[in-house]
This record gives structure tokens, C-alpha cells and sequence, in this order.
């Protein structure tokens, strides 16, 4: 739902406005709003929780100080937050994609764990452009709902692989010798890597189904 | 999905979440991704479902620490301003404000009710507090226990109808105010705790 739709709620433009006039929360309203959309937004190019969160935390510092620049004629405030976004993402890829030429004569055959793994040629943003939407047409209740209603259809052990491996990003090795309650054994500690990552693909295959139900459809 | 496809399932997963030394054959990937629509929308759906869970993952420690600093830093003014305030504060003694403004009475305008004419429209203010309490009640049933101030950041309310709000879940006895009712903390009461 939007501020059109909820005129109790101050618009994003008028919290910028209320900063400036002197309001010193305002804009930590605009940080709360913002924090999901932003991840959901730069998480499809880079790939990897850790440099979404960095990105995104370098759009707000980068909104903050020039706050008095932006102009609520010109454009909305979002479009000007995503503007900022758009553009510290190209940096941190071009960025890494620099450190990759430089760093090796091959680079493709370079294994890159935990980092931004993509090429300048491969960003694709509209790929989760539906989950923006998602996020953004709804409160962050109704979002939690949704992610309940698809986590609910995994079994108990599965819940746990999805915790471990999107939630705390753990790598499947991690995973294989996880203990809940040491000296116990964890739950995945008979299955070796291959099939840890079966288990996953399964899981995510579920998810993905779920998921589609509450997402737009696709633009053909 | 065909066997060929069936294949190439497992590395399209670890393309989507970026660990790309799990791809056996990146080269072999690429060139059937390029000509087969069911791979895309299978590794679309893989990235949605990443992209789905770090939206809806709690913030990291460190974010956390950031966003914290950022925050307070934030609360105390722009950098430009802050550092033109210092200066202006050592130049210049403080100046006089500008004198208070006198409230200007709308003119009235005669109709059917000349006593509301010339007023602004009249606002639904039952609907507008119940809204509002219903993302008050929100917060906390997310939160729990939770700094007063911070429930008004967190919702974005502003201050009317943030106050008439608390006060009226507080009056339906659904929520207990601890401490300062500016400052202190609020909590949903056990009675709707159990209910969710």
C-alpha cells in the first residue's frame, strides 16, 4: 500500500521536507522505509547479502549529505534514492571488475566466493523487479506473512537449511558439520556435499513455486 | 523441462546465488542459457527467491551498528549545516526569531451552514485514528516491547494521529504505557499477545 493510499502517513517528500525545516527523526523513517526495498532492489545485480547491505547503507549516507539538493518537482524522492543506488552499484561492480582484470590474465577461471560475482555484462535488475513491487505493496506484517505461508510448506530440517544457508549464509560445508546442540549430531551431518545441495535445489524449487503466487505476473 | 535443461538445473542455483566455482562448465551454462527461455525463467525464479529472502532477513550486526550511526548523525543535522551552524555561532551573536505568527481566523462564507462554511473540509478522524492504531498495534505485535519514539519512527505517523491513537488503544486496554508516556515504552497487553 502507498502514503496515496494512507494519507495519515507522511509522504517521503514531505519527511524530507520536515528534515530540513528541523524534524530529527524524519529521516530515520525514511532509513526504516527504505532499508527492504533497497536490498531488494541491489541484491539481484551483486548477488551477495553483505555487499547489498554495504550499497545500500553508502545510498543513504550519499542521500543524507545531499539531501538539500534533491528536488521534489523534479522527481519523487524514490526515484531519486534509487537513482543514487543505481549509481553505487555500477561503482562497487566496476569496481570489482577492475580488480578481477588486474588481479588475472584468466579471468574466468577465477573462483570468487562471497563477493560480487557478476559481470558488467550480466546485471540484470529487472530479475527480481517483482519482488520489489512485493516488497514495496506491502507493510513489513504482511510481508512476514507471506514468507511464513512459504516457508510453512518445508518440513522442519528444510526450515533450518533455508535459516542456515539465506538467512545466515552459511556455505554448505558449514552446513554439513552444523550442531544445533553440541556434542549432537546436526541434521545434515549424514548427507555429503552433492547431496546437501540437492536438498537445496529442492527446497528452493518449493519456495520459488510459493513465492510465484504472491508475485505479479510476468510480462510476456 | 527436458534432460538437456535437467542438467544444467543445479549450476543455473549456484548462478543465482552468485557461487559460481560450484558451475561445473560456466561455458557450456552461458551457451544454453542464451537459447532456452525455460532456463531463464527457472534462474529468474532462483535469483526472486534469493532476492526474496535478503529483503526479508534481519539486518546484519554490523549494518545494524552503521545504520545506528548514521542515524544519530542524521538526528544532530546535514553535514553542511552543521559545520555553517559552528561558524555562524562563533561570527555572528544570535539573532532575534521571527515574531510569532497571529492565527488567522477563516473567512466565513454563508450557505447552509454558515457556521462550518469557509472552514476545511471536515476530516474522518475515527477513520484516520483507527488506521493508525492498526499500524501502531502492528509495530508492537512485530517489536514487542518497544521505546515510545521509536514506534512513531517505525510507523512513519505523524504526530496526530500517532497520540490520539495510543491513547485510544491504551483506553481499549490493548496496550500498558511503562515509564514517561513521551518517552517510556509501550507493549501490546498479554491478553493480545496470546491472541496472535
Amino acid at each position: 500500500m502507498t502514503t496515496d493510499e494512507k494519507p495519515y502517513i507522511r509522504s517521503d517528500e514531505d519527511l524530507v521536507s520536515d528534515y530540513l525545516k528541523g524534524d530529527e527523526n524524519a529521516f530515520s523513517v525514511l532509513l526504516e522505509r527504505y532499508r527492504k526495498r533497497l536490498i531488494a532492489y541491489i541484491y539481484p545485480s551483486v548477488r551477495n547479502y553483505h555487499t547489498a547491505e554495504d550499497i545500500a547503507f553508502v545510498t543513504f549516507e550519499s542521500a543524507w549529505q545531499n539531501l538539500r539538493r534533491f528536488d521534489r518537482q523534479k522527481s519523487s524522492f524514490k526515484t531519486w534514492l534509487f537513482l543514487i543506488a543505481n549509481q553505487r552499484k555500477i561503482d562497487r561492480l566496476r569496481k570489482k571488475d577492475r580488480e578481477i582484470k588486474t588481479t588475472t590474465l584468466i579471468p574466468e577461471e577465477i573462483p570468487i566466493t562471497g563477493d560480487i560475482v557478476v559481470d558488467m555484462q550480466e546485471i540484470e535488475p529487472s530479475s527480481a523487479n517483482r519482488v520489489l513491487g512485493l516488497v514495496e505493496a506491502n507493510d513489513e506484517v504482511e510481508i512476514n506473512e507471506i514468507k511464513e505461508k512459504c516457508l510453512s510448506v518445508l518440513s522442519e530440517d528444510d526450515r533450518l537449511l533455508y535459516q542456515l544457508k539465506l538467512e545466515q549464509g552459511l556455505t554448505y560445508k558449514e552446513i554439513l558439520n552444523y550442531e544445533p546442540a553440541p556434542p549432537q549430531a546436526g541434521p545434515f551431518k549424514k548427507l555429503n556435499e552433492h547431496a546437501l545441495m540437492e536438498r537445496f535445489l529442492r527446497l528452493k524449487k518449493t519456495i520459488s513455486k510459493e513465492l510465484s503466487k504472491y508475485l505479479k505476473p510476468d510480462k510476456e | 523441462m527436458n534432460k538437456t535443461c535437467k542438467k544444467y538445473e543445479m549450476d543455473l542455483m549456484h548462478k543465482a546465488s552468485g557461487e559460481i566455482e560450484h558451475i561445473k562448465d560456466k561455458d557450456a551454462l552461458e551457451q544454453h542459457l542464451k537459447g532456452c527461455s525455460v532456463c531463464q525463467k527457472v534462474l529468474k525464479g532462483f535469483i526472486e527467491v534469493d532476492t526474496f529472502a535478503a529483503a526479508t532477513r534481519p539486518p546484519s550486526k554490523q549494518f545494524q551498528e552503521k545504520m545506528a550511526d548514521l542515524r544519530q548523525r542524521a538526528q544532530k543535522g546535514l553535514p553542511a549545516d552543521l559545520s555553517a551552524e559552528a561558524t555562524a555561532k562563533e561570527e555572528a551573536p544570535a539573532q532575534a526569531g521571527p515574531p510569532p505568527l497571529e492565527p488567522v481566523r477563516p473567512e466565513v462564507v454563508t450557505g447552509s451552514y454558515p457556521a462550518l462554511a469557509g472552514l476545511p473540509p471536515a476530516r474522518d478522524t475515527d477513520w484516520e485514528i483507527g488506521l493508525a492504531a492498526r499500524e501502531i498495534y502492528n509495530c508492537l505485535k512485530t517489536n514487542g516491547p518497544i521505546l515510545i519514539p521509536l514506534v512513531r519512527v517505525k510507523t512513519g505517523l505523524t504526530d496526530y494521529p500517532f497520540r490520539e491513537s495510543v491513547g485510544w488503544l491504551a483506553r481499549e486496554k490493548k496496550i500498558t504505557i511503562f515509564g514517561d508516556p513521551k518517552t517510556g515504552y509501550v507493549s501490546l497487553n498479554p491478553r493480545e499477545q496470546v491472541r496472535l
